[in-house]
């Protein structure tokens, strides 16, 4: 949290320059970033695929009827196109996520295209939840889920190792116990 | 929050040296738990059905009679009716069978679904208030409905509807007990004993006047718009027959959509007919109605925002209306959407007065001035409300401006922000561009957001709301606790 020394830099101004567009290039800039575990996008992937071949098979006897053998191949064909430029987003926005402890609250930073960078004081927390999906867990990852009593807000850190996030957890709750606050 | 949810607050045996801590899910926040109480299993009033379905059975009666007119054969729209009446009434009586609530090991689960069983359990341990509410569709069976807050939960839950009246009284008090709140359970319904001392009246003519100015601008857009596109159609088709089939056709959504805003209106007139607003020591009193007198109550410690609005028209007679935001479940239910007013309607003075009674570290006068708006080249994104829109740090408050239509400030107190985002679209990363976002408790609708700010500055804010939202927390401990 304490602000890195570094010497004056001459190309300071332009970078602020460049880089005003992007939210969390400029503040805050002294963090450690803990990124998700790699395996993260694996499960992502998987899930998309998953997803969509249960829709192909759901759709395919309805399609065939309705567009005819030769109609089905191009639906498919786009379908395939369309997950193809879908994972590459999913690769590039697991590498967005990112989530970092400070002194006073946990900053989640999220999203590629619409970004989101959600400030959560400990002393605010209400639950912090472990949950892992079928997919997660057969790659031995854990995603926490922390609550404050902003209904529909709930931040999620998905793709962590369990003892991560076990010690996450625990962090989280004692520091949550120590500084309460009010609605 | 101090008065209704003492027992939120955490054990003190989580000290810090305590590392690892203990978890906090399995135990969670709130008094031990009980010793478990099994509740059998019960059904809901047997007219929920037709109280759940009443939306529908508008809807069905309105389409039956639009098929009457439109093809004049009464037959065929009868036969709608009676189809959709039978078939409402046996899918009604079959998700009534297979709905059903019981409490067990400290849990209130509520099963229902007669294809896919869907079950939904609430842990009682974790409670934080129920509410017995009255739907008018409901009232007039003397039923009611049970609102219930769990903390964390990811929504409102759907409250349980519909039971007697007596009953859902009783049940209450039987959760609360199984939550181990027993004291708790006297605590909301108590009356007000002491009369307070009145801040603000609205008289009748004044609130028609406001109603009428407030509904009348959109409701004349709309029936212009409608009545333009009708006429641009029969000039371009530019046929006799097709002219008196298009303006039957037309005028039945017209009508239907004018009779629709005159309810809104009148609705909106007699829910606040005699409005007066008291304070009696830290709680403000609304009481209302025609007939029968509606009071709330609204602790002043459990306001979590303060808005205050100015529809269009009102600019004329320089009206405002003044609401707050609490944190209780009955802001989020359909009683909570009209239940924040604290002023329908009344001037500058009086808007101020009472907003700064409901806020008293408000100075409603000074906030204006700490509103800015947001960078030039956001103009584009919000055309019509960029003059409008406004954000600022006051004092002790966070505050943003917008709406055109009704133009809407609202404050929201740093020791009620619950966390801050700060958002980005693709097109405001070109322009440089970000959302920030103060959440508070409840539902998202009270949050304030500053749209569209520049992205240095949008940080700037969400690093300094984090600050002062700490610091006036700190300083509100002692209170809380």
């Amino acid at each position: 949290m304490t602000p890195r020394s570094r010497p004056p830099d001459p190309r300071r101004p332009k970078r602020r320059e460049r880089s005003t567009g992007q939210v969390w290039d400029q503040w805050p800039t002294d963090l450690d970033w803990q990124p998700m575990a790699p395996d993260l996008r694996t499960v992502r992937l998987l899930g998309m695929t998953i997803r969509l071949v249960i829709l192909a098979v759901v759709a395919l006897l309805p399609l065939v009827l309705w567009l005819g053998p030769p109609g089905v191949a191009v639906a498919f064909g786009t379908a395939a196109a369309l997950a193809a430029i879908r994972s590459w987003v999913i690769v590039r926005a697991v590498r967005a996520w990112g989530f970092a402890e400070r002194d006073k609250d946990l900053l989640v930073k999220h999203g590629l295209l619409f970004r989101e960078l959600s400030i959560v004081p400990y002393g605010r927390i209400q639950l912090v939840d472990l949950k892992a999906g079928p997919i997660e867990r057969a790659f031995g990852l854990t995603t926490v889920q922390v609550r404050t009593a902003a209904l529909g807000a709930g931040t999620e850190i998905p793709g962590l190792e369990p003892t991560v996030a076990k010690g996450l957890r625990d962090r989280l709750s004692a520091r949550a116990a120590e500084v309460r606050e009010g609605l | 929050m101090s008065d209704a949810q003492p027992p939120d607050r955490p054990s003190p045996q989580a000290a810090p040296d305590q590392w690892p801590a203990p978890a906090m899910a399995p135990a969670p926040i709130g008094p031990a738990p009980a010793a478990p109480v099994e509740i059998p299993k019960r059904r809901l009033h047997p007219l929920t059905p037709l109280l759940e379905s009443f939306r529908l059975l508008i809807a069905v009666v309105l389409a039956s009679s639009w098929q009457m007119y439109i093809r004049e054969n009464a037959a065929f729209g009868v036969a709608i009716a009676v189809f959709a009446g039978v078939f409402g009434a046996f899918s009604g009586l079959l998700s009534w069978l297979y709905t059903g609530y019981r409490v067990v090991g400290g849990e209130l689960q509520i099963t229902e679904g007669v294809l896919i069983r869907k079950s939904r359990t609430l842990p009682l341990e974790r409670l934080q208030g129920i509410e017995v509410a009255q739907p008018i569709r409901a009232r007039i069976f003397g039923l009611a409905e049970l609102r219930i807050e769990v903390a964390g939960a990811n929504e409102t839950e759907a409250p349980l509807s519909y039971l007697k009246l007596g009953e859902a009284h009783a049940f209450r008090k039987e959760l609360l007990a199984v939550a181990g709140r027993g004291r708790a359970a006297e605590e909301p319904d108590e009356p007000e004993p002491e009369a307070g001392t009145p801040i603000a009246r609205v008289g009748g003519r004044r609130l028609i006047a406001g109603a009428v100015l407030e509904y009348l601008p959109p409701t004349l857009l709309v029936f212009a718009v409608m009545i333009g596109a009708l006429a641009l159609l029969t000039w371009m088709l530019d046929s006799a027959d097709a002219e008196v089939n298009l303006w039957r056709f037309g005028a039945v959504p017209i009508l239907f959509g004018l009779a629709g805003s005159i309810i809104q209106m009148v609705t909106s007139i007699l829910r606040n007919w005699n409005f007066t607003l008291s304070r009696a020591d830290r709680r403000l009193r609304v009481e209302r109605g025609v007939t029968e007198k509606h009071s709330n109550i609204v602790p002043l410690s459990r306001v979590t925002a303060v808005s205050v609005e100015l529809p269009v028209m009102w600019r004329l007679k320089r009206w405002r209306r003044v609401r707050v935001s609490t944190a209780s479940i009955a802001q989020q239910g359909t009683q909570g959407a009209d239940g924040g007013d604290l002023l329908p309607v009344g001037s500058v003075a009086e808007s101020e007065h009472v907003a700064g009674t409901a806020m008293p570290q408000l100075e409603w006068r000074e906030l204006a001035a700490v509103l800015r708006r947001p960078p030039r080249r956001a103009r584009w994104r919000t055309p019509f409300t960029w003059k409008i829109r406004g954000a600022g740090l006051g004092e002790d408050v966070f505050s943003v401006r917008y709406g055109l239509m009704k133009t809407t400030t609202v404050a929201v107190p740093y020791a009620r922000i619950q966390q801050v985002e700060v958002t980005q679209g693709p097109l405001q990363r070109l322009q440089g561009l970000a959302t920030v976002r103060a959440r508070i408790a409840g539902s998202a609708a009270h949050d304030a957001a500053a749209v569209h700010r520049d992205a240095a500055e949008a940080v700037a804010i969400a690093a300094e709301l984090r600050v002062r939202a700490d610091a006036a927390a700190a300083r509100e401990a002692p209170r809380l606790s």
